[in-house]
């Protein structure tokens, strides 16, 4: 709706500024946030009507000129004051020590400055002053902060099966372009996945792809690793064999967010890669087998690598197949069947149960109703919510030469989130 | 005593002496006897053996008992399969009992078909796997390996000592879980009951429940968690008290070693990273005074933990500065880098002595541009209620605050509690870092501060500082301590 407003004013005589405004509006929405109502909101915000302190409340209550209004915490309010004193502006961090906040602070004094600004007198006589838009964008309403969390963290997420239509951008494109790359991430967020195509056919493609969004994860494997079949393998995945799904690293307390696979060679025979949004399939088992998502759920698994790569490495530690929040969703799988130890750490009795549990999962991600196939062709960068997603590959025939060869590397969650961050501001910035 | 000792290595007897003037009283039986019996003239494999055992203790674990036991461990006198019980009973010759479900065992098989060696990784597909499996046949091959042929005809056949280690008992997994973890970090099906009002969090129906919750949860919840701990501990009346950390005030003794020492000797290095672990702080002195040093340590553990802040990064005042630790001013007492998903584990700190001339590298610019946004608890609790992160930094907390009005000044409130009883002179430790001295210290339970400084045209206080995970840093204290007990 907002686009069809968008296009339809754009196309009429209007003031530059409104223009510039739809035009950022209309960006926005091609990342498919709906994110462009609320900066056009944002943009026109209310100003202030009037603004109170209410005897022994502890608040300050705001009205708007569009007749809501906001309150907010005297506590808060001195703990967050903006001036030199309180705030660092060159770190955008807050100077004032936590022992010098009084959490019984009420406010001496409440003026409006302007339809844009209010100014308090704290009792001791320091003053702070609040701009509008600042102000507005805190409000403590559910609806705000809703809308803010929104902002910040994009939680919104596509589920996909096999009708997936696989995400795919020209690397070259989101390497350079601005737009491009703010659009790879919004998708790689929401969706879990997006193909990078057309990159070159040699190592070091993914370093640049490091390089664009801010640095890799390096993990015992390297700050790359090259996918091929090893002799003495220290990892299933060296060999030809089959890899059924699986996500990588759940022997890390904070196994790597994002996962890049470039492939520099292809097999002709076999090779063949699978996805499947792994959220999807536990909602699923959710709702229809309780017992086994709560199982999934609850249960510690053991995890253990042993061996030597970048450096020698004994790691171990214990996931829940399924990540779950306080309000019980998904929040990441740690489910690699390969590097599961053989200490497995529960009560005999309930053994047969989590296999049982498991198995259910595990049918759901391989029904063909959910799982995605596909060939990665040389050029070709899979990049992936390794939170999310799970993958696999077909086994391949083994030889004398390498006949295939992908590298490998991640990134953590809150760089990619950082660098989606800049972009959105950069590219929202822009004409 | 010490006259026993002729026939032990050196770092074995500087070790145990040491520990014993210690602290006397804390010599447990096992290491009673393992000193007399190192005195008596035994036979070298023995020795051997008790050495290794005795090393163990120098760690403070109290794993002698559990290695001595594990090395000469019982063979197997019976193995049997009962019908329709999906499950495999192993009876020790010590007369004890073991039993493994069958889906487990034939999920284990560590032939090269299901198992590559290599990698230590299971090759077996889980679709493969019939979780209903049961044991056509299950003979003893000897004392020390079982051989189980499935349905379908393949085999699969386990050590004694394999098979020991991971029995399913509650004390064999808790003796496991320690020996992994050192100690244990995750309890599953056990409970630490303190007061009946003050119920622990606790895994009952596989849900997790915080102790805010039990309490209100009443009389049948409380019924449910004892009967868990009756579970838990069938043997004993009494509860099991693991002792994860040593918790520590105003009275610390700071440990302290040499940084030279670490970096080249191992038997000091698993003493550092023991520590680490069980302390939380390590101060190492004797660096040199200049950047650096912290690259060394990183490769002694393994990798550093890059961050928008760089692989190292230089605590100093600094022009427009991008972080209040780069400016003169007090910090009050924080954990690093609360913004992150997975907040770095240990940090170092490491003072170098300032020239007032000389080129020292890039103010104010960091690794890249950043815009990190986290939501974090103050405390991170696990699913027992046991705190296993700090999450605070007064300076990089938002203002942007997501709970509903009338939840903040509660909030403030039990911050300020928090926060008082860090800043009580019973709790807090002050010290001032001299140059070449690294403080080494769990970023995820100690929170650290300092005092303003003055400020003025030239440097005058510099310290570098890193980061490290924690994987990272138990993968190393794992590979030291296989190193250090296998030595003689």
């Amino acid at each position: 709706m907002w686009r069809l407003a968008a296009r339809v004013l754009l196309g009429t005589k209007v003031h530059p500024v409104t223009r510039r405004l739809l035009a950022g509006a209309a960006n926005l929405q091609c990342c498919w946030w709906g994110t462009a109502r609320r900066t056009y909101t944002g943009y026109m915000s209310a100003g202030i009507r009037k603004v109170e302190a209410p005897d022994a409340e502890h608040l300050v209550r705001v009205q708007w000129e569009d007749g809501s209004e906001s309150c907010y915490p005297c506590v808060w309010l001195r703990d967050n004051c903006q001036c030199p004193h309180c705030f660092l502006h060159s770190a955008k961090a807050r100077k004032l020590l936590f022992e010098d906040l009084d959490v019984d602070i009420v406010a001496k004094e409440v003026t409006l400055t302007d339809r844009r600004k209010i100014s308090i007198t704290w009792p001791d006589e320091h003053t702070s002053e609040y701009e509008a838009e600042w102000l507005k964008k805190r409000c403590f309403s559910e609806a705000a902060r809703a809308e803010m969390r929104e902002d910040l963290f994009l939680p919104e997420h596509q589920y996909w099966g096999s009708d997936l239509q696989l995400p795919k951008m020209p690397f070259e494109e989101i390497m350079y372009n601005d737009e491009s790359a703010y659009k790879w991430l919004c998708t790689l967020k929401k969706m879990g996945v997006v193909l990078l195509t057309g990159a070159a056919t040699r190592q070091g493609e993914l370093v640049k792809l490091g390089h664009r969004i801010g640095f890799l994860r390096l993990t015992f494997y390297g700050p790359t690793w090259q996918v091929q079949d090893k002799a003495d393998a220290n990892n299933v995945a060296y060999t030809t064999g089959k890899l059924c799904f699986h996500t990588d690293y759940p022997v890390l307390q904070h196994p790597p967010g994002v996962q890049f696979l470039h492939c520099i060679k292809q097999t002709a025979t076999g090779g063949e890669s699978e996805i499947v949004d792994g959220f999807h399939a536990a909602n699923k088992l959710k709702h229809q087998n309780p017992q086994a998502y709560q199982i999934l759920t609850s249960t510690a698994v053991d995890y253990t690598d042993i061996g030597v790569d970048y450096c020698d490495f004994a790691v171990q530690g214990k996931q829940r197949i399924i990540d779950v929040d306080y309000r019980g969703q998904a929040v990441r799988i740690n489910f690699n069947n390969a590097t599961r130890d053989t200490v497995f750490d529960i009560p005999a009795e309930e053994v047969r149960p989590f296999y049982a549990a498991l198995k259910e999962f595990n049918d759901l991600l391989n029904s063909t109703e959910h799982k995605f196939t596909f060939k990665l062709k040389p050029g070709d960068i899979v990049t992936f919510d390794n939170w999310r997603v799970l993958h696999g590959r077909s086994s391949y025939q083994s030889g004398s030469e390498v006949t295939r060869h992908l590298e490998g590397a991640y990134a953590d969650w809150d760089v990619v989130m950082s660098r989606l961050r800049l972009l959105r501001k950069r590219v929202l910035n822009r004409d």
